[in-house]
């Protein structure tokens, strides 16, 4: 088993990764710049080390200063987390070459997936079903033209170098092809230095579903089922949740089948997500594939009863994995909602501040992952994410309701958040029915965006109360003072015991 | 003891009284009654009203309160009338930061006669940039940051006076 890891990423999946170190006995460093100095993580981990200035270049992309720092705690793998490092290639075969164990697939593995382009070619070739389309190195305006017009519009125009939302143009027709397809590759080349694009049919109403695999070094790889993440916002995920809503037990197993295909394709090792674009009527074509733990992880976790986390670390020790497809099954259902420091109001823009009070709900089926304590500032640096709350229980009624009571007992004071768009969007009718697609939130802005909350009467009293308080007693040098408004400590007066 | 809070542009007030160790009588609107409250730690409290127990968390910054109760989160400030307090309000020519950033670059100095749709700043946040651009023709009569400057949202970039 391994024995020491270093995490190679900061904030709540940070605070994942060493609980499950803690657990298996494994010791953890942390990595942190100046402007994660007091983060929760690098309170939690075993030993936390000081990489540099708060900009990813100067610290959590700065894969050599992570290796070194690897070498010089002794450790023995580096798990990347997600985002920063994860799906580059290069650093992992860094790490590789360091003699560390990386935590995730093979280096060519993680280059296959990352070009889009080659994963789509050789799905196709692997008899995994992808979406319309068509790529090439050279075309000319008439080539593309002619290909659009075969696939049919609306036709989507995606980037080959990578995702995240860049260099994507929806084309509705052929005379602003040629535009869009330029406005890409100009777009591509700034995010990825790679200006290559090609083309996919765009699939209406589409449902995104993607299928959790995990694959051991011995050529065994299963599917954990799937994931419905259709609730998006300009191609960001909000929540996600297992099982999906749409999905037949037939179409399921296809498409766990699928997944398990096109892992065992690039010989696949550890977990990674299969993404796929499915239909309402049960048509579904390969996205794209991420070669690395993904953020809305925990869904599975609670639904199959499984640590993804620790599997990883037991998978890269070389142990074959604990139980055959049969012997996986899911139960109940689980929902998660993701919490940001974002202005709804403002056009979701990132809201920095200090979190003065952080509360989380707690009880049964009720997780909550976070790498944000009291008293933490939101930066401009990194994700303005606070918190994922999950939860699970034993239908999706049920889940719904434990996730609305979940959001309302949730305190965050001091900055402005995303709660009450979230408890807008899970109790939406649309939501409920399970027909949300991922084009919804988007069509839907207006409607989805809550209202201004009416004043509480409460609120005014519970301040009111707080002032009274804060008036009677003077403050200490430090401003601190006992919460006691009739403690004897806290008279103005000179008092004498008579 | 009287109180005023601002709520969305709304001036709210209620009197609120300690009668005791945990009673308290508060008279707001038109109404007027007495409730108990339980401070658990700072910033929580439990208020009995009418037998129903209402738990709230509230937390204070200067002048700000935001206050957790019922399942909703509101921001309110306190407004103390004793003091003569100007709001630090932007003015129309002045052109404010429309996000939390960093001011990557400052294309204008002052006295800089500037066309409408003319970039005057560039922030970053997040990998996203934003252009701070002169809405009309005219001068530029301030600029209140440099390059390399954390900007909060709302704060005062560049003044711009019209032609």
């Amino acid at each position: 088993m391994l024995k020491k890891c270093l995490i190679a990423n900061r904030g709540e999946i940070a605070v994942r990764i060493i609980r499950a170190c803690r657990e298996l006995g494994m010791h953890s460093v942390a990595v942190y710049s100046t402007a994660d100095a007091n983060a929760l993580y690098t309170q939690l981990a075993d030993e936390a080390v000081l990489i540099g200035d708060p900009a990813p270049s100067q610290s959590y992309l700065n894969g050599d200063k992570l290796i070194q720092v690897a070498l010089e705690t002794g450790c023995d793998c580096v798990h990347p987390g997600y985002g920063f490092l994860s799906e580059s290639d290069e650093f992992a075969q860094a790490v590789i070459d360091a003699n560390l164990i990386w935590v995730g697939p093979s280096p060519s593995a993680i280059q296959t997936m990352g070009i889009k382009t080659e994963a789509r070619a050789l799905m196709e070739s692997a008899g995994v079903p992808i979406v319309p389309g068509f790529q090439t190195d050279h075309a000319d305006d008439d080539e593309w033209l002619k290909q659009a017009g075969h696939i049919g519009y609306p036709i989507m125009v995606k980037a080959s170098g990578g995702g995240g939302g860049k260099g994507i143009r929806v084309v509705e027709s052929a005379d602003a092809l040629l535009e869009s397809i330029q406005s890409a590759q100009r777009e591509a080349q700034q995010a990825f230095g790679d200006s290559r694009i090609f083309l996919e049919r765009y699939i209406e109403h589409g449902r995104h579903i993607e299928i959790q695999i995990l694959a051991d070094t011995q050529g065994n790889t299963v599917h954990l089922f799937e994931r419905e993440c259709s609730t998006q916002r300009r191609h960001q995920k909000i929540i996600e949740e297992s099982p999906s809503p749409l999905l037949t037990d037939e179409v399921r197993q296809q498409m766990g089948a699928s997944a398990v295909q096109a892992g065992e394709a690039v010989n696949y090792v550890n977990a990674g997500t299969v993404e796929f674009i499915a239909t309402p009527d049960g048509e579904y074509f390969f996205l794209e594939m991420n070669t690395r733990l993904q953020v809305e992880h925990p869904v599975t976790e609670m639904v199959t009863g499984l640590d993804l986390v620790k599997l990883q670390f037991q998978i890269a020790s070389g142990q074959p994995l604990p139980f055959t497809q049969a012997d996986l099954s899911q139960r109940g259902h689980a929902i998660e909602c993701r919490l940001y420091a974002e202005d709804p109001h403002n056009q979701f823009l990132p809201a920095i501040g200090k979190i003065h009070q952080f509360i989380v709900p707690s009880g049964s089926g009720i997780r909550v992952d976070s790498g944000i304590q009291s008293g933490d500032d939101i930066t401009i640096h990194y994700d303005p994410m606070i918190a994922k709350l999950i939860v699970h229980d034993h239908d999706r009624e049920s889940a719904i309701q434990r996730m609305i009571t979940a959001l309302r007992d949730t305190v965050i004071l001091g900055t402005t958040t995303n709660l009450d768009f979230l408890l807008s969007l899970i109790d939406n009718p649309t939501f409920r029915k399970g027909e949300v697609h991922t084009r919804f939130v988007d069509e839907n802005l207006d409607v989805l965006l809550p209202d201004n909350i009416e004043l509480d009467e409460l609120a005014l009293i519970v301040s009111a109360l707080q002032d009274l308080q804060g008036q009677s007693k003077p403050t200490t040098a430090h401003g601190t003072s006992d919460g006691d408004v009739y403690s004897p400590w806290n008279r103005a007066d000179n008092f004498r015991i008579q | 003891m009287d109180f005023q809070y601002e709520y969305q542009e709304t001036l709210h007030k209620l009197s609120l009284t300690q009668l005791n160790a945990n009673q308290f009588k508060v008279v707001i609107g038109e109404r007027e009654f007495e409730f108990s409250a339980i401070q658990q730690t700072d910033g929580a409290w439990i208020l009995t009203i009418n037998n129903q127990r209402i738990m709230a968390t509230i937390a204070s910054d200067g002048d700000v309160r935001y206050v957790h109760v019922n399942g909703n989160t509101v921001t309110l400030t306190a407004i103390d009338e004793r003091k003569q307090r100007r709001k630090q309000s932007a003015t129309a020519g002045d052109l404010t930061a429309q996000m939390p950033g960093q001011v990557v670059e400052v294309l204008v100095a002052d006295g800089d006669a500037v066309t409408s749709g003319q970039t005057l700043v560039i922030l970053e946040a997040m990998k996203m940039e934003i252009r701070v651009t002169a809405p009309t023709d005219g001068t530029i009569q301030g600029i209140f940051v440099a390059q390399g400057d954390i900007v909060q949202r709302g704060q005062r970039l560049v003044e711009v006076a019209t032609a």
